[in-house]
This record gives C-alpha cells, sequence and structure tokens, in this order.
C-alpha cells in the first residue's frame, strides 16, 4: 500500500504581502548591458528584445521556454514592492501556488496565482486569465495570501521546501521509494554544471539559471523542449541555504522565467524542495506542470 | 615566443583609493551547511595574506582580498578602475606617508587589490589616494584571433611561458584544472571586470581535485567555459584565470578565477607547472620582501 506523506500545513501561519504591478525595464547597469538598450549575447551580437517586467499577454504558464524573441521574460504580471523591506517579505513568503488577489484598478477582485520569483529585484510572477491580463494596468496592487514559509515534509528531515504552497505540494503526487527517497515526479532532470547565474544567492527568493549556450548539451538532456510551468529536477546542486554544486545532493524547481541571450543566464528556476543528501529520486513524468497540477490550463 | 599588439595600447593613469571593509548592520551571513557566521576579508588592508599565501584554509574568511583593496567613491570614475585595470599593472600611492611608493595589480574584485613593499605596508592608511597606470585593454596576441586576452597586462602575458604551436594552439602552463561545473558565484558578470568562484561547499570533491590546495597567484583552467562575451557554458571551451582572491564560508562562492584567456574551441593546450603563479612570474614577493 502506498504510504501517505504527510506535511505540516496545520501548523504554518498565512499572511498578506502586497506588491504592484511593474512595467519592464530597459536598465543601463545590468551585467551584459552596455550603456543603451541593446544587450551583447553570448555569441557577441549586440541584441534588442523586450526584456523582464510588464504584462505579458501571449506567453503563458504550459508555453515553451526557448524560442521566444526576449529575454528573461516573465509571463503573465510581475510583482514587486516600492520598499526594500517589504519587498523582501513578499519575496520571501509567497509561494507558487499561493492566491493572489488585485486590490485596486479595473479588475480589482479578480484572483491569479503565484507561479514563480525571479531576480534583480527580486520580482513575484502572478498568473491570471487572460481576461484579466487585459484590463489589468501597470500599478494595480496585488496581495498575495502566502502559505508555505517553514513547509516540512514529515520523515524527511534533510528535505528544505522554499516558496512551495502546501496544496501545490499535495498535487504534485509524491510517493516513496523502496529506499525512502521521496519520488517527485519532474519533466527533464538538468545536471548542475549548467547552472549559471542565481549560484552564491539563497534559495528562498529568486532563481537560478539554466545557461542554454550550449545547444547539444540542452539536446542531450532532453531540455529544448522545457515550458513554463515545469516542475524539474537539477542534479549535484544544493539550494536549501545558499545555492550550490554538491555532490548528490537534488535540487527540485519551477521553470519561472524565459530564455535569455546573454552569458550564464538562461531560463530561471525557483527552487521549491532540495535534499543535500539526495533524499530526492526525481521521476520523469511530462505532466509535471504546474498549469496542469493547479488546473490553470484546460487547453494544454 | 608570442607577439602582441602591446606596442599600440594605450597607458592611462587613474585614480583610486585605498578603501575599508563594510559590513551590513546584521553581520551574519550563511555558510555553506546554513549556519550563521560572522566572516572578513574583503576590503580595507589585509596584513597577513598576500599573493602566494594559501587561497584556502584561513578561519571565518569571506572572499579574503590579498594585500590592499583599492576603489573609486565616484561610480562612474569606479567603473574606470575596474575595467581598465589589468593584472600586472603598476599602483602608485599619490597621498598620505607612504606617498611615491609603487605596487602590483594582483586581480580585480568589485575592488582592485595590490601588492606593496612589506616595509611600506605599515605606512598605508585607509583612504590614501593611489594612481593606477592602466595597461592591457585591447591586449591581443598576434595570429590567434580566436583565443580572447581579458584583464591582464603585457608584462604578465609574457612572463607566462606561453608556447605558439601550429594549428592555432597555444600551451598555458597551469597548477590545475578546474570543471566549468564547480563554478558558482559571479557567472552572470562581466568577465573584463571581476572574477567567478570555485565553490568548495563540496569539500570530498574539491579534495580529489586537488583544489583545497590552491594559492593565490596562482594560474589554472576551466574547461567548458568560454568566457569571449560573458561567461557561458560551452564544451571543448577553455579558460585561463588567475586565483585572485581567497576562499569564503559562504555556499556558492570561494576562490576567486580572474580571466585572462578564453577561447571558445580547445586551441589552448595546458602543461602541468606548479610554479605557474604571478608571482613567480612577476616576482612580486622578491621585489616586495
Amino acid at each position: 500500500m502506498a504510504k501517505m506523506i504527510k506535511n505540516n500545513k496545520d501548523k504554518l501561519i498565512s499572511i498578506s504581502v502586497m506588491g504592484e504591478v511593474v512595467t519592464a525595464i530597459f536598465a543601463s547597469t545590468p551585467p551584459g548591458y552596455i550603456g543603451t538598450p541593446y544587450l551583447v549575447s553570448y555569441e557577441g551580437k549586440p541584441t534588442l528584445v523586450p526584456p523582464a517586467g510588464g504584462i505579458v499577454y501571449n506567453v503563458r504558464l504550459g508555453d515553451p521556454v526557448l524560442g521566444w524573441e526576449g529575454d528573461h521574460i516573465s509571463p503573465g504580471a510581475s510583482i514587486k514592492h516600492k520598499d526594500d523591506r517589504s519587498n523582501n517579505a513578499l519575496n520571501v513568503y509567497s509561494c507558487i501556488g499561493n492566491e493572489a488577489t488585485v486590490m485596486s484598478g479595473e479588475v480589482k477582485g479578480a484572483r491569479g496565482i503565484v507561479s514563480g520569483k525571479f531576480g534583480h529585484g527580486p520580482h513575484v510572477l502572478v498568473y491570471f486569465e487572460p481576461d484579466v491580463l487585459d484590463k489589468l494596468a501597470i500599478g494595480d496592487r496585488v496581495q498575495v495570501k502566502a502559505l508555505g514559509t517553514g513547509l516540512e515534509i514529515e520523515g524527511y528531515d534533510d528535505i528544505k521546501c522554499w516558496s512551495l504552497d502546501p496544496g501545490l505540494l499535495e498535487k504534485m503526487s509524491l510517493s516513496v521509494a523502496e529506499d525512502s527517497r521521496l519520488r517527485v515526479p519532474v519533466t527533464a532532470v538538468v545536471p548542475g554544471e549548467l547552472i549559471g547565474a542565481g549560484s552564491g544567492h539563497t534559495g528562498d527568493r529568486w532563481d537560478v539559471d539554466i545557461m542554454t549556450s550550449d545547444k547539444e548539451m540542452l539536446a542531450q538532456h532532453r531540455l529544448l523542449n522545457l515550458r513554463f510551468g515545469d516542475i524539474v529536477a537539477i542534479t549535484d546542486y544544493d539550494s536549501s541555504g545558499a545555492c550550490f554544486y554538491l555532490s548528490g545532493a537534488v535540487t527540485v524547481g519551477v521553470v519561472s522565467q524565459g530564455d535569455s541571450y546573454m552569458a550564464g543566464h538562461g531560463p530561471g528556476v525557483t527552487p521549491i524542495m532540495s535534499s543535500p543528501s539526495g533524499k530526492i529520486e526525481p521521476v520523469l513524468d511530462p505532466k509535471a506542470n504546474i498549469a496542469l497540477l493547479l488546473d490553470l490550463r484546460s487547453d494544454l | 615566443m608570442i607577439q602582441t599588439n602591446k606596442d599600440r595600447l594605450v597607458k592611462v593613469g587613474i585614480e583610486g583609493e585605498i578603501w575599508p571593509p563594510g559590513l551590513d548592520r546584521e553581520a551574519f551571513m550563511l555558510d555553506c551547511k546554513g549556519r550563521a557566521t560572522v566572516a572578513l576579508g574583503m576590503g580595507g588592508i589585509v596584513y597577513n595574506v598576500r599573493v602566494g599565501d594559501p587561497a584556502s584554509g584561513w578561519a571565518a574568511v569571506d572572499h579574503v582580498e590579498p594585500g590592499v583593496s583599492i576603489k573609486h567613491a565616484n561610480n562612474q570614475a569606479d567603473n574606470a578602475v575596474a575595467y581598465m585595470t589589468c593584472i600586472g599593472n603598476e599602483v602608485v600611492v599619490t597621498s598620505g606617508e607612504a606617498k611615491g611608493i609603487h605596487g602590483i595589480i594582483t586581480g580585480k574584485h568589485g575592488r582592485v587589490m595590490a601588492d606593496f613593499p612589506q616595509d611600506a605596508v605599515d605606512k598605508l592608511c585607509l583612504g590614501d589616494k593611489v594612481l593606477i597606470k592602466t595597461y592591457g585593454l585591447g591586449l591581443r596576441i598576434e595570429g590567434y584571433p580566436h583565443i580572447h586576452v581579458k584583464a591582464c597586462s603585457p608584462e604578465l602575458l609574457e612572463a607566462m611561458g606561453i608556447e605558439p604551436g601550429d594549428d592555432g594552439i597555444l600551451t598555458v602552463p597551469v597548477v590545475t584544472e578546474i570543471p566549468e561545473g564547480l563554478m558558482g558565484s559571479g557567472q552572470e558578470v562581466p568577465v573584463e571586470m571581476v572574477d567567478y568562484d570555485l565553490m568548495t561547499a563540496d569539500e570530498q570533491e574539491i579534495k580529489k581535485l586537488g583544489l583545497d590546495k590552491l594559492t593565490l597567484g596562482d594560474i589554472v583552467a576551466i574547461h567548458n567555459a568560454d568566457h569571449t562575451f560573458g561567461r557561458s557554458y560551452r564544451k571543448g571551451a577553455i579558460t585561463i584565470g588567475v586565483v585572485i582572491h581567497g576562499d569564503s564560508i559562504r555556499g556558492g562562492h570561494g576562490p576567486g578565477i580572474g580571466t585572462i584567456l578564453t577561447c571558445q574551441t580547445p586551441k589552448i593546450k595546458v602543461k602541468l607547472d606548479p610554479q605557474a603563479n604571478i608571482d613567480n612570474y612577476l616576482k612580486i614577493r622578491e621585489r616586495h620582501g
């Protein structure tokens, strides 16, 4: 008989945090930019494409990550708080799967779901239905019912959960392997050596990037068909405190942010679980995508 | 002997000052096992860690910057310090008690680091102005356009014992070789400005590869690392770097490798040589006591 996997969700605190829908900006200072909106690609080519931020209408959870003419694009709405400390709270406490509500503007009261987090801000990504996105304005306030900080999986002291709503955890079809490792369905397994930007940061509030400069390497590891919202494993990589290479460690994360032309960058994965001692066994399952698990897209 | 375009480079004197260490109000940082720790090493005058000393094994260490750390208070002027300074450049103290004393640039880490004669170090004061005679931006190796030079002075490049070969191959002496998968923080930052870190949290792997024995100033190779236009993963690419700062307790961080040569294809061959260190090549400690 399958063993019940319990968690401590009834002990967690649910708290409000808030951000505003942010516009896209062309910053002249981030690495890779040359004092103009052009960035220099890893091939040395000046490139001008939409950056992160803004309301992204036509790229949604469940869509392919690679192939868009954009750099670090953020599907749906990106929210941030103007005050740094409040923004840190928004980013650390918000968890993928949490409910978000528009609190001002034309679509006041509309509901969305937290779908990821990304750096240089940092920002929280919120999924809204297309009819809500159409009426959403930059500056609209979005409140998140944050729940998930402190989440633990019973019997797995070694597995650290970050940014993970308990409701999503329970829909992930986890099971226990014969050797007692936690089996986690994922769409792909990324070798830790492909992780670039994000190493050295903490695992609690942003993402780590899969470097996509070597397409043969991506093909070899079946990473060319990644979709936004995919749950993926990263092997030999720990994100239970800071993010770094560690033989045998396994990180599980959600593909949140789009690909990049810049060296050291690529699709952003927001860590949701990490086991330094490898107590996670990734199991391939093409349905391991949060758009499906949270019933956000019936057309997939 | 390799030929370079050094006689076409522009040598520019720019200003910096000896920069103090800084800490946030909450000084704790997390080590790679998640323990809260207070650590130090960045900024200031580090009296007891210099180029030629071990990169690892220091207690409560966070990116220890050997010798003297230099920066400019104005952001744009500091960008000039960060981009124009090359390893091996000459630096002169221009104010204070040590005015007129010459040193040598040993690396770049947001701040740039310099080694000074030991009998002058006690005269140095935080805030003393220095002049860096920057020389090396634009440096190329004639006949090897596929191999890019970054932040390296002509003096260092010519002293490294690089052997030109057929088919566009250069052979470079290095102390050791590092797989790209062990490289962490700094992957996304400009190559010409700052290093990136060897992740040392995986102690077993680091020991197995002998990377716990690195010396500050060591020349090393990194495989599958293309640093031509930023730091990207590319099978077969190779990068040569200098160990410019020491280890850190923080996960994802560790000894810093500053890029000096990079090639997108395996046209740089390496030759293991335990003496491949900028201290030997530029005779820094021999000159500075």
